[in-house]
């Protein structure tokens, strides 16, 4: 398992490497150029060539991109992913300062994810086609095709101006750090906003997940064996319906992380999501860069972080 | 007829172990096995069970409709599915009751019903005099230790992520066998008993070939000391040389542990092999019930002699004109009215199309002792007849005779 952990992690490098690519060409490929924000009426033409020449413009993109690619690696220093058009500060310090946040945002969609589409899912396939089956994927279908930013903003109305249960935006409020019933408090309309449409989409496949493993002839055999429902649902069904939606967390934890780009916006909560938004909108390129490398990271660790899965849970692999 | 099986004798089972004390040798004690009603050996040379035998389970008018649903909302009820319409007949203990048909007869879901794997619509199953449907949860519990089931696929009817000891243990573990030491000396016993290493107790299902599973699928069916197994095509997923293999131990299971089985197959020859008695399905209904050897040699409805001509004669130079059925099987959700066969039947053309074959549903009726058919003219049925019938097939159903 360790050797296969490795392994993999090494197979990743060379992915990585071509997401840096084509993220680097991106960047290149996206109309104006770093310099823009420094043309003003007043500024010279050889201030604007000193610029360029500052920046490392004017040199062929193959340097410019081994010149980025070299220090980028390079995490150890505080000035690898360069420092920030914005405020001056270095982003590898600006991104682990937001880290924190962002985690905990998706880690309790997730966790809000499995803990309530899991039974949802199971009690739609146990009843199928029964009322609870068709009301729970009528719903489940509303759920995944309603926009996050609509949800987001409706959730926000209606939770923190209609109600005023909520806050309406941040991670804390004032004088209150380190509380954590005020991080929790803070925390349910965007996790809500994360979570929907998540819960939806891992219910449908849990459903049929289920739905499959329950025709099974272990599971018929189960019953045979006069095991009472609770085991023949939870030990038979259940532990193998689980297998495939696996996959679904592997998934889930990027598409967490592009959701948590539009939620966070909305509620003004404060991590990598809100950070990267604003970095494109004012076209902080070093920042972008940065961002959508931890994105590819996150694509990649969540792949690996499955197929580890795979192999504690399925004893037909075995790695 | 003899189809490979037959002629595979026990000693073909190089892993049989010696069984060291037949019987019951369980955590509980044994319920009374009974006699052993006349046992037909291997061989098949023995006379069939005894007509009196103490009846062990016993089907009454058992119905089972898989209602068709539609319409905007997906409530109204569009008809059924007739999967099984009303099936009677008893199974003696100590005896191998064959059950065969086409695909989509009935047959499976029957056996699903009788073990109550499925809600029957209406009918009756009962086992040792108890009938079984409307028991409570925990009297439920009981009466299945007394009955089990072996499937047809060796790969769906293990779970993936148990091992082969927590698979063939679980049964005894809800049923009161808490002790996790003799537990495991059950199991191992029982892997034993069924030809298999007692050593790959833990191991994982997808370790072993597919007939090794389907010993594990019968150690597991074993595990309760059932009376009665129902086994649902047991053989047919296997390769032809492991089928005589798991049959043979199923046969010596049976002498050895007095166990009665509903065997559903639709393999003739394997039927043949391992029943005392076999019924015949179509559309859901059963419409012949005889002995083996009576059935084999004089079967009484027409559509039991077309399935008879079907089964492969394994001498290639002995050629037979085989009697080849028209049409698909009607819908089940709609069956023809009358006799159910008479839409295929070549005896209802040869007797000049009858009428009440299309008016009158015939009952399963006596036709000599230990015979049973569903048809209106079974003792028109004759070998010339027969004979004709084949020879007289229209041209595309001859050169489909022909070709094979």
């Amino acid at each position: 398992m360790f050797s296969y952990i490795v392994r993999r992690t090494l197979q990743a490098l060379p992915i990585l490497f071509g997401v840096a690519v084509i993220v680097f060409m991106i960047v290149q490929l996206a109309p104006g150029s770093p310099i823009d924000r420094f043309r003003t009426p007043r500024i010279s033409p050889a201030q604007l060539d000193a610029l360029i020449r500052l920046y490392g413009l004017d040199q062929p993109i193959l340097d410019q991109f081994v010149k980025w690619i070299t220090a980028f690696v390079q995490v150890w220093r505080v000035d690898a992913w360069g420092y920030s058009f914005l405020d001056g500060q270095p982003v590898l310090n600006k991104v682990l300062e937001r880290v924190p946040a962002t985690v905990r945002l998706m880690g309790a969609a997730l966790l809000t994810t499995i803990v309530l589409a899991v039974p949802i899912g199971v009690l739609a396939a146990v009843k199928q086609y029964s009322w609870t089956d068709k009301l729970i994927t009528t719903l489940a279908t509303i759920g995944y095709a309603i926009p996050s930013f609509i949800l987001g903003l409706y959730l926000l109305y209606f939770g923190g101006v209609v109600l005023k249960a909520f806050p309406l935006f941040g991670m804390q409020s004032f004088g209150k750090s380190g509380d954590v019933a005020d991080l929790i408090w803070h925390l349910v309309l965007p996790v809500a906003s994360l979570a929907i449409q998540q819960i939806a989409g891992w219910a449908r496949y849990m459903r049929s997940s289920m739905l499959e493993v329950l025709h099974q002839d272990y599971v018929r055999t189960a019953k045979a064996k006069g095991l009472p429902r609770s085991r023949v649902l939870g030990k038979h069904a259940l532990r193998n319906a689980m297998i495939p939606i696996i996959t679904l967390l592997g998934l889930s934890i990027p598409a967490l992380l592009a959701g948590a780009a539009i939620t966070e916006t909305i509620f003004s909560y404060p991590g990598l999501g809100a950070m990267f938004v604003q970095s494109v909108t004012v076209r902080d390129y070093p920042t972008v860069l940065a961002l959508t490398m931890v994105g590819g990271v996150t694509v990649v660790v969540g792949n690996l972080l499955a197929d580890v899965l795979y192999g504690v849970v399925d004893p037909r692999i075995k790695y | 007829m003899t189809g490979p099986e037959a002629r595979v004798t026990s000693q073909d089972r190089p892993d049989a172990p010696p069984d060291p004390e037949s019987g019951s040798p369980l955590w509980k004690p044994a319920a009374d096995t009974g006699s052993h009603t006349g046992r037909r050996g291997a061989s098949g040379a023995e006379t069939a069970p005894d007509a009196q035998g103490e009846v062990l389970v016993k089907v009454t008018d058992l119905v089972k409709h898989f209602p068709i649903r539609g319409g905007l909302l997906g409530i109204s009820r569009l008809g059924a599915v007739r999967a099984v319409d009303g099936v009677s007949f008893d199974v003696r203990r100590g005896e191998t009751l064959g059950l065969g048909g086409e695909s989509g007869c009935g047959k499976t879901t029957l056996g699903k019903v009788i073990l109550r794997l499925l809600p029957p619509t209406s009918g009756d199953v009962s086992i040792k005099d108890r009938p079984i449907f409307g028991l409570s949860g925990s009297k439920m519990k009981a009466v299945r230790e007394d009955m089990q089931v072996v499937f047809q696929d060796p790969y769906a009817s293990l779970n993936p992520r148990m091992t082969v000891g927590e698979i063939v243990g679980e049964g005894p573990l809800v049923h009161g066998l808490k002790n996790r030491v003799k537990r495991e000396e059950l199991v191992r016993e029982l892997l034993g008993k069924v030809g298999l290493n007692q050593s790959h107790i833990h191991r994982y299902p997808h370790e072993f070939s597919g007939g090794q599973r389907q010993r594990i699928g019968i150690a597991r069916a074993l595990a309760l000391n059932p009376d009665f197994i129902v086994c649902d095509e047991p053989v047919s997923a296997l390769d032809v040389s492991i089928q005589s293999q798991v049959l043979n131990l199923l046969d010596d299971l049976q002498r050895e542990l007095g166990l009665t089985y509903l065997f559903i197959a639709h393999n003739l020859a394997v039927v043949e092999h391992i029943s005392d008695r076999v019924g015949v399905m179509y559309l859901g209904k059963i419409v012949e019930l005889a002995d083996v050897d009576t059935l084999y040699r004089d079967a009484r409805h027409p559509y039991t002699v077309a399935l008879l001509s079907a089964v492969p004669e394994p001498d290639p130079r002995r050629r037979r004109k085989r009697l080849v059925l028209r049409g698909d099987v009607p819908s089940p959700v709609n069956p023809p009215s009358g006799c159910r066969f008479h839409t295929r039947c070549w005896l209802r053309e040869q007797l000049g199309n009858p009428e009440n074959c299309v008016t009158d549903e015939p009952e399963l009726r006596t036709i000599s002792p230990g015979q049973q058919a569903a048809c209106h003219w079974s003792e028109k049925i004759t070998p010339e007849g027969v004979q004709s019938a084949a020879e007289h097939q229209p041209p595309v159903a001859l050169a489909e005779a022909a070709a094979d």
